[in-house]
């Protein structure tokens, strides 16, 4: 039977049975619909925290008696080690200059008082490679932090320990939550498709037997209910995106009107082109699979004999 | 053509539906298969369309030993035997024509051929007028006489039919017998299954009689007894 004969196969099966493809439809498109909007949120946060995790700094602060030519030492071995993208050094007197401009807000007097001490230290600034995602990541950051440490003439180091290891704590549960639920939900879909040809097969099981006694083969009587499959995870998964693009574009124009979310909201992007079109042959394949998984059961050249 | 050999059948329970059953039925025959309801006829006809395996013994049709069939030989089995039933077994919400082409749009055939082979059939079956109504809307004759047509359409070495009048009235089923005899005519093997000794009387054709799933008798022709077993 010719992939036409199918597909007049599979419209003949949805006038039928509209009722239930409708319901089937309607589950299923809810279900990819949260696939989606949980994907599209776990990459906006994942970039967010990208971000952050490009920014991260070990700072090495100096001691006091450090001459210039251990400076230079202390610099180079800095630049030396392979996880170091770049090393800023700042003076005792930049850094109480800094102090005084970001304090200026606060305490206006600050600028001029040529009495205030200086009670900063000189220091490094340590910008490593690559992000800071995985819990490994995070392992080779208090490495080189300690290595750092170690240096002769570094008094003390500084990365932002609690913050890092929060941040850490933050990043793995929501990969584990969310690779759970996208997994929870897509099991559902499966069972869901699997329920729905199972319906479909039971009220064609006459046409199967007849089919059957003119010769069909196993193939030729299962692809119809593939493409039936096939089809509601297309559709459904071509409604999933659009529903929750247009949800994410209300949402987003809704936080947009408080200024302060603005910036933030600027940064968020939907599925990307690449990730959609995946997501449209990942539904469509779904579909396919699960009604294969009920198919494959029905139809071993014999099962008018058993019925 | 089709070929029996100490063939028995047992069903759990145990049911002996079939007891060292032997037979011959050669190339063009046309064969009567009678006897009450439950005394094997159903059994022997599942067994020569391959919807069930013998318990014991060797059923050749059509060139394959069906004792020996593996399921994915059972499909292109079919392709070379017709089958007709008593409740007729057409696909409703079709057409006569789309019921008939069925057997040839699974074998591949092309669109033309297709058309104009269906066309001949339903005109050898007196139907072409009604190609284009559902088979639903048809009377219960009518009904049959696609079902034969689909039986046909592909020009099986055997067509086998189970009780094909047994939901037709008397005209209706001489007309059936009468399409039998001429496809018969033309070198198709027949075999059918009924419990009508009328119909059968009226017919100059051999005749085996089943009883509790074994042969009693062979008649031939316009009833001389002779014996199988």
């Amino acid at each position: 039977m010719r992939l036409g004969e199918s597909l007049k196969s599979f419209k003949r099966s949805w006038l039928h049975h509209t009722g239930m493809q409708l319901a089937t439809l309607s589950v299923l498109t809810a279900t990819f619909t949260v696939v989606a909007v949980v994907l599209s949120v776990s990459l906006n946060v994942n970039k967010l925290l990208a971000s952050w995790g490009d920014s991260v700094q070990v700072t090495a602060y100096l001691e006091e008696n450090v001459t210039d030519t251990r400076l230079k030492e202390i610099e180079t071995q800095l630049e030396a080690m392979s996880v170091v993208k770049s090393v800023k050094h700042t003076a005792r007197d930049v850094a109480t200059e800094n102090f005084k401009t970001q304090m200026a807000g606060y305490a206006p007097d600050l600028l001029t008082d040529a009495d205030f001490a200086n009670p900063f230290p000189a220091s490094f600034k340590v910008t490593l490679k690559g992000e800071m995602k995985t819990p490994e990541d995070f392992a080779t950051l208090e490495k080189v932090a300690s290595e750092i440490g170690a240096l002769k003439g570094v008094e003390d180091v500084s990365y932002g320990q609690s913050w890092v290891k929060s941040y850490s704590s933050f990043v793995s549960a929501l990969a584990t939550s969310g690779g759970t639920t996208i997994l929870i939900l897509l099991v559902g879909a499966l069972f869901v498709v699997s329920n729905s040809i199972r319906a479909s097969i039971t009220a064609r099981r006459e046409e199967i037997q007849i089919l059957e006694l003119i010769g069909a083969t196993s193939s030729m009587i299962r692809r119809p209910y593939v493409i039936e499959g096939a089809a509601l995870g297309l559709v459904s998964s071509v409604l999933a995106i659009g529903i929750s693009y247009g949800v994410q574009t209300w949402q987003l124009s809704l936080l947009s009107q408080n200024l302060e979310l603005a910036r933030l909201v600027s940064n968020v992007s939907y599925l990307g082109f690449a990730i959609a079109a995946a997501f449209l042959v990942f539904g469509t394949s779904l579909g396919a699979f699960g009604a294969w998984v009920t198919v494959r059961k029905i139809n071993d050249g014999w099962s008018a004999a058993q019925a | 053509m089709i070929s029996f050999s100490h063939v028995y059948k047992t069903y759990p329970g145990p049911v002996h539906a079939l007891r060292d059953i032997s037979i011959e039925i050669q190339k063009g025959e046309f064969l009567f298969l009678t006897g009450k309801s439950g005394a094997g006829k159903t059994t022997l006809f599942r067994m020569i369309s391959a919807f069930d395996k013998p318990s014991s013994g060797q059923v050749k049709v059509a060139g394959y030993d069906l004792d020996a069939i593996t399921a994915g030989e059972v499909p292109f089995f079919r392709r070379k035997i017709g089958v007709v039933f008593q409740d007729f077994r057409l696909l409703r919400g079709r057409s006569v024509f789309e019921n008939v082409a069925l057997p040839l749009e699974i074998r591949g055939d092309r669109q033309q051929g297709l058309n104009r082979r269906v066309d001949e059939m339903l005109d050898h079956v007196g139907l072409i007028l009604k190609k284009s109504s559902l088979v639903e809307q048809l009377s219960g004759g009518e009904q049959q006489r696609v079902a034969i047509a689909r039986a046909l359409i592909h020009q099986p070495g055997v067509l086998i039919a189970d009780e094909p009048t047994g939901n037709l009235d008397p005209q209706m089923s001489e007309e059936i017998m009468d399409l039998l005899e001429r496809v018969n005519a033309q070198g198709t093997t027949v075999v059918v299954a009924t419990h009508d000794h009328e119909l059968v009387k009226r017919r100059a054709k051999r005749v085996v009689q089943i009883h509790g799933g074994t042969f009693l008798a062979e008649t031939a022709l316009f009833g001389g007894p002779n014996a199988s077993r």
